[in-house]
Parts: structure tokens; sequence; C-alpha cells
């Protein structure tokens, strides 16, 4: 009876069986020709690594397509089982024939292969068993998988789908090289250029799975006399489709998911000076001058902030050198799938200001710590203020002229009062002032906050505003609430906003009063900008700024524009463009070149005042160009 | 309002691809989840949503989703013999037509309405106080461009439908020919390409449409839905219509056909993922990048700056020192008033720390702006700009005849008004060891391709500082001048190259071509005489030429100097480049360098020694050696 099954099979697939092995000798050719064309350059075995894992797999999934599939789905099984033979001879009979076809079509080409491989390179006959034993058992697991999935019937292209992703993910979440296991540990980059005999790790991993898939599919063919097979051979309902997509796609989403969520690898600078501390790591490559004095400091004041605001931790922390930036303009790098604050500097500037640097490099090592959080608009005035007040002398029921640069920049930036109207359009009021003005008016909001409720006050309020990192979902929403400084503020200061406000307010006139004298002084800006029409689509943007006092500008000015993105954001120091000028004029002056129609501009003018130790600005005002 | 026969038809239609309904409706959906599962909602403002890449993957979605609901849309009646009854219902086949495309149409709009709504809303939540007005315009453009690109996969999926298993074939090799076309550089092919739809171009807060490409695609999509339409009116009309494609018993030699497509239909698309794949993103897990600052610029009364941003805080010294430079200059050389010269320092220039080009300088980005050696560099190149508006261009127009000339004035005003002496003592030093190697040749003075050939191209610069020392000991300050605007005169002699040329301006110019080589000699041996015992501690050196199998290099033969470093360059012919010139590092007491970078015939080889007490490397002579 076993004959009679092998000849059925035989008289029922030779014509298709045949044409495969046409259709397999036709893409060996053709996947074989680019290499012999180049000569003795490249090795076979290596396009011919790439010729099993595709035509292979398409080979041996057709083979069961034709011998299980096929015959499920006709319901000529049933015929079958009316014969005198158990349904487990019958799977192997299916089985013996299809992995016999299947390993010598394998075979064949990869004899053909070797011997083609000798006549070019010359090789050593034991090269030729390790290569055809690899392939052979690698071929051997691939037919058994595609055995098995062929009972799976309607479902074995979603199962191969899920199988790709399963394996994706496990070689992303996990330890294990899916690359070096089991067959893709026998078929690797090095097959074709490996003398060794194949590591029975992979080999025994090979033919184990291969043992387990064929196990799977003569449970699936016996399973309740074979109807799961023919019950999962049926073609998919247009339901069934799309339930099977949605889960796909879920897995997908599932997977995304937990890799965005994943905590990144930590990014490290090999070979620099490195000072860690509890939730704290700075390192700093030995290139820059006092490498381990500038890590310690860097710790030193890390560290401390940490414990301040009562942070888990902060990201490491990478200092670069930069030679050719200026004492003034800091960058931070964005990291690729990995964490950290890389920033550049140039630490042996002429011009270098150690505070106000490393007022800039805690703001981004508290945004990197709360994950941007405290950049939102509703607290980023809390984090322009806390990097000031951090290196400020000035603490407890000191006035604010203890430090003396800071009030005068804080009652220039609010010479009338603030209000709760600036903290809530913060990034308005910054590009009004100026980032250097706005972050003293901050940091008088927060003295004024440490002068009548006390440091430790002060402090829960920062830990309530920068020292909470939420969970990076949508929860964030529920969490946190516009008034979050407001119920900080009445919880650990027992006070409301209003009073606070207030006692601002009080603070800035009595500063205001007192440096009233050196603050008539400082000049005030106003930029006026107009668009000549050159033709219909280009323009010729000119500008002309104003000092009051006239006479209170000394030095050199700047008109700075940027062009601005589609969406309105705050604007890089990157995209800053400055056209300096000598000395004040009252002409008009122009840009250089044109700017079209519909364009987005940015403009102000910029004065750097000796007495505040930083620009003034005339505001940003945004045009569009027209 | 719909006729009751439509409203049926398209309840009939909805009903029967509810499944897509979910699936574009669970898909679209996942995307916010995403979000919200993952991310920060109000810390996901527009600007994601606008990247190419975000587009990208909202136009594939879209490709799939036409693709699948079309290719099954029209055909299914046919293949689950509901046709027949379609035809017994009293419309017409246009009717029903009509009621799937608009169906299909309209389910498949719920995609790119669900991408743009869940942006609107995140991006609600994540406005700032910087934004005045909601970006509605930008959003919807972006839809549209997704509706735009799934009306065209449709249309193309409705008319490839009818081939039934080979649709996904054709689809392959479409995909390959408009590939194959585009790498050959047929360029009307990228008005049908789709995908580029998705890379958004904006002017401010306009998304720009690519108006034509649109509407050539909606022309070609237009002629595949009528391609589809036709197709359907006639669908069953034929004998064996659909049969042969759909038919599970087949005759064999179809059997070839059906296995041969498979196969090539999954190759092709798996070929596509690969070639696709290939262009996401190269950077490396763990690299590091930086955003590019902008330019600036700052303008004195006789320059024009342009810089990095981030070099603002530097730049001062340099501004205030400038018109001072020029001022030098121009006393030296004479001149009148003229446009701003303008001076870059945007770029890290490898092999100089200037170069001048007519009315233009280029300073390196490596040098620090408030560094006395940057004014010095700046002064030598205003030099070379006043030197071509001196001669009217005709000093750049005779450069290899006269780089002595231009590089010799440069680096004397360099030296006089604006280097310390160290570096003037340096670069004599370099003159005198030439000197008393017997290697000042005037023919090689006057003709730099020639200099290049046998020395060292850089010789010009200490030769040239000595030549026109000379020039203007003998002739006076204003020598220099006079040579370069006799070279501007109008009788001037159009084609003399190499010595007549000098000769022919010294005589205009009133000076004597001899008595300055006289004197230019005379100093060199006074040079050499002073700094004898410094070139005494210079040694000759000699190179050994060797090879192996894959190497060629050059052993030096003497022991090594205790001062200074040995250095060996080659190059591949006297004709080449010096830019092309490589100088490995020793290796022992060889130089190796790969032979396969030398093909030809013959090989130069150069060895000298560096010194820091000299302005540049010593070398001996070129040596040619046949390989």
């Amino acid at each position: 009876m076993i004959r009679a099954l092998l000849y059925k099979e035989w008289i029922q697939h030779r014509g298709p069986l045949a044409v495969l092995m046409v259709l397999v000798g036709l893409g060996w050719t053709l996947a074989m020709l680019p290499v012999l064309a180049r000569g003795r350059e490249l090795v076979l075995l290596d396009q011919f690594r790439n010729f099993v894992l595709i035509y292979g797999i398409l080979a041996a999934s057709w083979i069961c397509h034709r011998l299980i599939a096929l015959e499920y789905r006709g319901r000529t099984q049933l015929f079958l089982e009316g014969l005198p033979v158990s349904r487990m001879v019958m799977v192997l009979v299916k089985y013996g024939v299809g992995v016999s076809v299947f390993l010598l079509l394998l075979g064949s080409v990869t004899l053909l292969t070797l011997a083609l491989e000798a006549w070019r390179h010359g090789q050593e006959p034991s090269l030729a068993a390790m290569v055809a034993l690899r392939v052979g058992a690698v071929g051997w697991f691939f037919f058994n998988l595609c055995f098995v999935l062929a009972f799976a019937g309607r479902y074995r292209l979603a199962i191969w789908i899920g199988l790709l992703l399963a394996l994706l993910a496990v070689h992303e979440f996990t330890s294990l090289r899916v690359n070096e296991v089991g067959p893709f540990g026998l078929l690797d980059q090095r097959f074709a250029f490996e003398r060794e005999w194949p590591r029975p790790g992979a080999l025994y991993g090979t033919l184990a799975g291969g043992t387990l898939c064929l196990i799977g599919a003569l449970v699936l063919g016996w399973t309740r006399e074979g109807s799961v097979a023919a019950l999962l051979a049926e073609s998919m309902s247009h339901r069934e489709k799309v339930m099977v997509a949605l889960v796909l796609g879920g897995g997908v989403f599932a997977v995304s998911v937990l890799d965005e969520r994943r905590p990144k690898a930590p990014f490290d600078l090999p070979g620099a000076a490195t000072e860690t501390r509890p939730g704290i790591v700075v390192k700093v490559p030995w290139e820059v001058v006092d490498a381990s004095q500038r890590a310690r400091m860097t710790a030193d004041h890390l560290s401390a902030i940490r414990s301040f605001l009562d942070l888990p931790s902060i990201p490491p922390v990478f200092l670069v050198g930069r030679s050719d930036l200026d004492g003034r303009h800091y960058e931070r790098g964005t990291l690729d799938q990995a964490e950290g604050v890389h920033v550049q500097a140039n630490f042996s500037a002429a011009d270098w200001d150690e505070q106000r640097f490393n007022a800039w490099l805690i703001r981004e090592a508290l945004l990197a710590a709360t994950r941007g959080r405290s950049a939102l608009e509703s607290r980023r005035w809390i984090l322009d203020g806390f990097s000031v007040w951090w290196f400020g002398s000035g603490r407890d029921q000191n006035p604010l002229e203890t430090d003396a640069r800071l009030a005068l920049r804080a009652c220039y930036g609010a010479p009338q009062s603030v209000s709760r109207g600036h903290l809530a359009r913060w990034l308005q009021f910054r590009e009004e002032v100026g980032p250097d003005i706005a972050a003293a008016v901050a940091w008088s909001g927060l003295r004024a906050l440490e002068r009548r409720r006390g440091g430790d006050a002060l402090r829960q309020v920062l830990r309530r505003a920068l020292g909470v990192v939420r969970p990076v979902d949508g929860r964030v929403l529920w969490l946190e609430s516009e008034g979050a400084f407001d119920t900080a503020l009445e919880n650990a200061a027992g006070w409301e906003w209003q009073a606070w406000i207030a006692g601002w307010n009080e603070d800035l006139d009595a500063s205001r009063g007192r440096l009233s004298n050196t603050l008539a002084a400082i000049p005030t800006l106003e930029c006026q900008v107009g668009f000549e029409n050159l033709s219909a689509e280009s323009r010729l943007l000119n500008y002309q700024v104003r000092f009051q006092p006239p006479d209170s500008a000394v030095g050199a000015w700047s008109f700075l524009h940027a062009e601005l993105p589609a969406v309105d954001v705050e604007i890089p120091p990157q995209l800053v463009q400055r056209e300096r000028h000598g000395r004040p004029g009252d002409g008009m002056e122009s840009l250089p070149g044109t700017i079209s129609v519909g364009a987005r501009i940015a403009t102000t003018a910029a004065l750097e005042v000796p007495a505040l130790g930083c620009e003034v600005i005339a505001g940003w005002t945004r045009h569009e160009v027209r | 309002m719909m006729p009751t026969a439509m409203r049926m038809l398209c309840r009939k239609e909805l009903r029967s691809i509810r499944p897509f309904l979910l699936l574009i409706l669970g898909f679209g959906l996942l995307d916010p989840l995403f979000v919200l599962f993952a991310h920060y909602p109000d810390q996901a403002d527009l600007s994601e949503w606008l990247e190419a890449e975000t587009q990208w993957e909202a136009h594939l979605m879209m490709f799939f989703f036409a693709i699948a609901l079309a290719v099954g849309l029209l055909v299914r009646e046919q293949d689950e013999g509901t046709l027949a009854f379609l035809d017994a219902l009293p419309v017409s086949r246009d009717r029903v037509f009509v009621a799937k495309i608009l169906v299909a149409s309209g389910v498949l709009c719920l995609y790119p309405c669900l991408n743009v709504a869940s942006a609107a809303v995140f991006h609600a939540l994540s406005r700032t106080s910087l934004e005045t007005t909601f970006p509605w315009r930008l959003l919807l453009a972006g839809g549209a461009l997704q509706v735009a690109a799934g009306f065209f996969w449709f249309s193309l999926g409705l008319s490839l439908s009818f081939l039934r298993r080979f649709a996904f074939l054709v689809l392959a090799l479409l995909f390959w020919a408009a590939l194959a076309l585009e790498e050959a550089g047929w360029t009307p092919i990228r008005w049908i390409n789709v995908f580029s739809l998705a890379q958004p171009t904006f002017l401010g807060r306009t998304w720009v449409f690519p108006r034509e490409k649109l509407l050539v695609q909606a022309a070609v999509a237009t002629a595949f839905l009528a391609l589809a339409w036709w197709r359907f009116r006639r669908l069953g009309e034929a004998v064996g219509d659909g049969r042969f494609l759909a038919l599970r018993r087949r005759p064999w030699w179809t059997v070839l056909i059906v296995t041969g497509a498979t196969m090539v239909t999954v190759v092709a698309w798996i070929g596509l993922l690969v070639w696709f794949g290939k262009d996401l993103s190269d950077s490396l897990p763990g690299s590091v990048s930086y955003p590019q600052w902008r330019p600036s610029r700052a303008t004195t009364e006789r320059y024009e700056f342009i810089f990095p941003e981030y070099q603002i805080g530097t730049m001062a010294p340099l501004l205030e020192a400038a018109d001072g430079v020029e001022a030098k200059v121009r006393g030296f050389l004479g001149g009148e008033d003229s446009a701003r010269i303008r001076v870059d320092l945007t770029s890290p220039l490898e092999r100089h720390a200037g170069l001048a080009y007519w009315k233009s300088v280029r300073l390196s980005s490596r040098m620090q702006p408030g560094d006395p050696e940057t004014l010095a560099v700046l002064g030598h190149e205003t030099v070379h700009v006043r030197l071509d508006q001196l001669s009217a261009g005709r000093l750049s127009d005779v450069f290899p005849s006269m780089r002595l000339f231009h590089e010799g004035v440069a680096t004397y005003v360099e030296h006089r008004f604006f280097a310390t002496n160290e570096p003037l003592a340096q670069s004599r030093r370099v003159a005198a060891v030439t000197r008393a190697r017997d290697e000042v040749k005037v023919e090689e003075l006057v003709d730099s391709d020639l200099l290049r050939k046998r020395r060292d191209p850089d010789l010009v610069y200490p030769l040239g500082e000595v030549f026109i020392a000379a020039l203007v000991t003998r002739h006076g300050d204003d020598a220099p001048a006079r040579v370069a605007r006799a070279l501007a005169r109008p009788s001037a002699p159009k084609d003399l190259v190499g010595l007549p040329l000098w000769q022919d301006a010294f005589q205009a110019a009133g000076c004597s071509w001899p008595g300055v080589v006289d004197e230019f000699f005379a100093e060199l041996d006074r040079l050499k005489s002073e700094h004898r015992e410094w070139v005494a501690s210079i040694p000759r050196l000699r190179g050994i030429f060797v090879k192996d199998a894959d190497r060629l290099g050059v052993r030096v033969a003497n022991p090594w100097p205790t001062q200074g470093f040995v250095v060996c360059r080659f190059r591949a012919s006297p004709e080449a480049d010096p830019r092309f010139y490589e100088s490995p590092t020793p290796s022992g007491d060889t130089f190796w360098v790969d032979r396969s970078n030398y093909p030809a015939a013959t090989l130069g080889f150069q060895v000298g020694i560096r010194r820091f007490d000299a302005s540049q490397v010593i070398y001996e002579p070129w040596v040619e050696v046949r390989l």
C-alpha cells in the first residue's frame, strides 16, 4: 500500500515537480551569473547562501503546498483516509516524497556549486563536506518548517509573518543573536569562508528545530482524525483576513511600543576622564584642558542638583571640546538610540564664562532628566529661573541686588509689573526680551518665593516642578494639570498665586527704585522692518534700528534674523543669522539677498550691554512675507 | 438625493467591504494609540508629523490599503459567482461600478482622515503661545496628498485586478521598471513617482503642492480607472473570461506559468523590500549628530566678513583690526578705494590658512579670529586681492609664471607689517638652506610648474619674500605696485610667459631685472652666511627605494637627525597635483605606500626634514624611479 501511495504521489506531482526543478535551476543560474561574470573576484558560495535562503524556502514551501495544502483544501485526503493505511503512514509517505525531492534538488545545486567553485578557486574535499552538511541541515530544517506550516492551511502566511516578527523582536529585546543560532548560524556571513566544521550548538539547534517541526506536523495531521488540518485548509473569509491583519498589526504595534519604551543604552565615551556619583556620570575626553577637574566639578554640581530636586538620576553627561566655538556658544548633540547629554563647548575660549555655561548645562541636564517635561511652556520659566538661581549668590532674605547683575536684568526685562499672563505665555515673553533677561525675571520670581517663605518652601516647590519624572505615555495628561505650580505653591509654601505675584512685584519695584540710575542708562531697542517689492515673487528686507535714549548705544549692534519652519516653535540658536554693524546709525539697512513671497522670517535687533553682561533685544517679530 | 437603487448598491458594497473598513479603522487608530502608549501626547506637535519619514509611512499604508481593497473589488463578483445576480438587478454595470468606486474611495479616505485628525488633536495639546493660528492648511494639505496618492494606487490596483494572481507580479515588475528607468536617468518617470508626494516642501506655513505632478498622476490614475471600468463592463462576456486565471484545474503548461509567476512575484517583492530598505536610516546606533549653524555677517569699512554665528564672540578683535590691515596693504601697494573685500571664514581649508580669489578671501574656519596670526593671514590674502586689482587680473592669468611675485609680495607684506620677527627668521632660514644647496634656479622660480616638478612649490614663499625684499631695497617700496600695474598696461604683450614676462614687466615698471636678481642672490648669500650653523645642522637626506610584493617604500639611508622629523612624500607622476601626494608615516626607517595606488611605470618620492624653527619642510629634490 505504501508503494501505491508513492506511485499516486508520483503521478499526481511529477509534472509540477519537474517544473519546479526547471525553475530552481533557472533561479540558480540567474543568481550565479553575476558572480561568474566578475571572474575570480567573488566567491560563488557567498551568493549560494542567499540562493538557499530565498529559493530553498520557496521551493520547500511550494512542495509542501502541493503535497499537503492542496490535498486538504480539495478534500481529496478523504479518499486516502478511506484506504487501508493509517493516517500517520499517509502523512509520512507525503513527507518522505517531499523531503526526498527537496533534498535531491538542493543537493544537486549544492554539488553543482561546489564543483564550479572547485574549478574556479580550488578547494579541499573537507570544505565540500562542511558546506554540504550545513546546507543539508538547513534545508532539512526549512522543509520541516514548511511541512508543519502547510498543515496550518490558510494561516500559514500569517504564521510566516508572525515568525519573522517574533524573530526580530527576540533579536532586538533579548541578548539572543538570532543570526548566530540555529539555521541562521549555519548559514551566516562566514558560510562561504569558514574552514571549520559547524558549531555543535548551531547544528544541534537546527536538527532539534527540524525534529520539533516534524513532530508538530505529525500531530496536526493526526489530531482528531485529521479534521484539524482539514478545517485549517479551508480558504480564509474576508473577516478572517482582516482579523489576521489586525492581529499582526497589533503585534507590530506592541513590539513598537515596547521598543520605544525600552530604556536606551547609555552613550559611552571611552578613554575619558570619568566622575561618578549616585545617579550621575560625567565624562570629559582627556584632550579637554583640565579634563579631570572639569569632570569632577560638573559631577559635583549635578549631584548637588539631583539631591536638591530629589531626582532619581540624571542621564550621563559628556563634555567635549570644540575649539572653533566662541566662549558663549555651546551646543548639544542628538544621540541616536542612546541616552545621555552630549555637549560641545570651547572650554579654553578667551571669553569663556564658566557660570553661564554651567547654567546652560544644568538646564540641558534637567531637560534630559525630565524627558523634556521641564521645557513645557507652563513650567519653562521655572527651569530658566532655577538654572540661574542655582549659581546665584543671593539666598534667603537677601535683597535681589545681592546679585546685582541679575537684579538689573530682571528689572530691565520687567519694566512694569509681572503677571500670571507672562508665565502662561512664557515662550512669547522669552522672545520679547531674550533668554538671558527672561531667565533673570524668572529668577526674581523664585527669589521672591525664597525671601518670603524660605529656602525649604522653595525647594519643595522646585521639586514638584522639576524633580518629578512622569511615565512616558498618555497618563501624563491626568497626572499633571495646568495648575501644578498652583498646587505646589499652596501645599509646599502655603501661599496663593496672587500673594506670590504681589510679593514678586514688590521686590522688583524695590529693586527698580534702587537701580533706577543704572537702568536709565541701559538702552532699549526698536526695530522696524519693511519689505520692498523687487518682483512678483521676491522681496528685499529693509530694517532700521533706533535706540532709546539715542546716545545710549555704545559699540556694535546686530540685526538678527532666522528663517522659520512651517510650525511655530522656539527659534533654535543654530538658525539665527546675524548682520553685525560697527556702530549705531540712523539709516535704513538691507539684508543681502532676497526673500520669496510666502516665506516666514523672524527678526530682531540686539545690542551687547556690558552692565547687564548680555545682549538686549528689540523683541523677535515673526513675519510672513506677502 | 441618491436614487434608491444607488443607495441600495452603496449599502450592499459597504456591507461587503466592512472588513476593510475595520482594517483601516484599526490601523488608523494604531498611530494615535502609539503616541498615547509611548510618548507624551502634549509634546507631539506637528513638527514630527510633517517630516518626510512620517509622511512616507502614511503613504505606504495608503498604498497597502488601496491595493488590498482594489484587487478584489471588481473581480470578486465573477469569482464568487455573484455577477449574474448583479446583472439581473435593474441597474447597469456602470452604476454598479460607480457605487463600488464611491464606497471604496470613501472607506479608503478614512485613513487620511484619522491620520490628520489624530495629528490635529496632538498638536492642539502641544501648542504654545508662539503659535497664533492653528495650522489647518498644513494638516489638510498633508491629508489631501495622502488621498491623491491613495486614488492613484486604487486606480492602478483596479486595472490590475483582472489579472487575478498575476496582479502582484505585474505590480512588482512595474516598480522594477520604474526604478530601472529612474536609475537610467529617464526623468519623465519622476512625474508618476507617487511616493515623492510624501516628500514635503514648505514655503513659510504653506505646503507647496507639486501641481504639475499631481495633474499628471491624476491623469494617469484616471486612465487606469477608465481601463478598469471598460474591463468591468465586459466582465464575464468572453468565454473562459478569467477562467484561465481563476480555475484550479489547468493544463500542465499553465502549472509552469503559474508556479514560475509565483516564484518571480515573491522574489521581486523581496527584492523591492531590500532595495527600499537600504535607503532607511544609515546612522549607527550610539552616534551623535549636531545641527549646522547658519552663517552671520559683519561689515567694516573695507571688509565684509562671513563667519559661523558661533564665532561672533571672538570676532571683535579681528573686526576692530581688519580695516587697519587693509590700510597698511593699501598704503604699501597704493590703489584706489574699491568695494569691500569679502572674507569667508566658514570653510575648514585643509591645506591652506587662506586663499584669495579676485575680490574675496577665504580664511580657514580653524583660525581663531582673535589670534595675531589670523591678522597676518588676512594681510597676506588682502595683498593677493590688491595685486589682482592693480594688474587688472593679469597676474592671475599668468599665475604659473608670476607665482613667485604674487606669493613673494604677500609674504613680504605679511612679515613686514603683521608678523613678529620669529616667523620671518624661520622663513629666511629655509631660503638660506635652499641657497646653500644651490637649489635656487631662476628658471624654476619663474615657472611654478617646473618648480613643482623638481622641488617644492612652496619655496615661492621664503624665496619670494627675499626676492621682493631685494626689489624693494633696490627700487623702493612702490616697486612691487609698479610691476603689478605694468602688467595691466594696454600695450603689454599678451603672450609672454616665464622670464620674458618678468623682464618686460620690470622694464615697464622702471626696474632693473638683472639688478634685482643680483640683489636677490646677494641677499641669499648673506642669509646663508648668517645662518651658517643652522644650515650645517640640516643633513642631506638620501632615500633608497625598496619594494615588496604589495608595497613600495623609501628607506632613509642617513642616521635620523636628532632635531626635527624626517618626512617623505610620494607622487604618481611629475604632473600630479600636490593634493594627491601621499605622505605616509614611517614604519621604522622606511616609508611605505600601497603598490596598487601607483599603476604607472614610474613613481616619484621626496624626502625632507620638518624642523620647528623652519617655516616649512626642507625637502630634497624629487627622485623618479622606474617600477
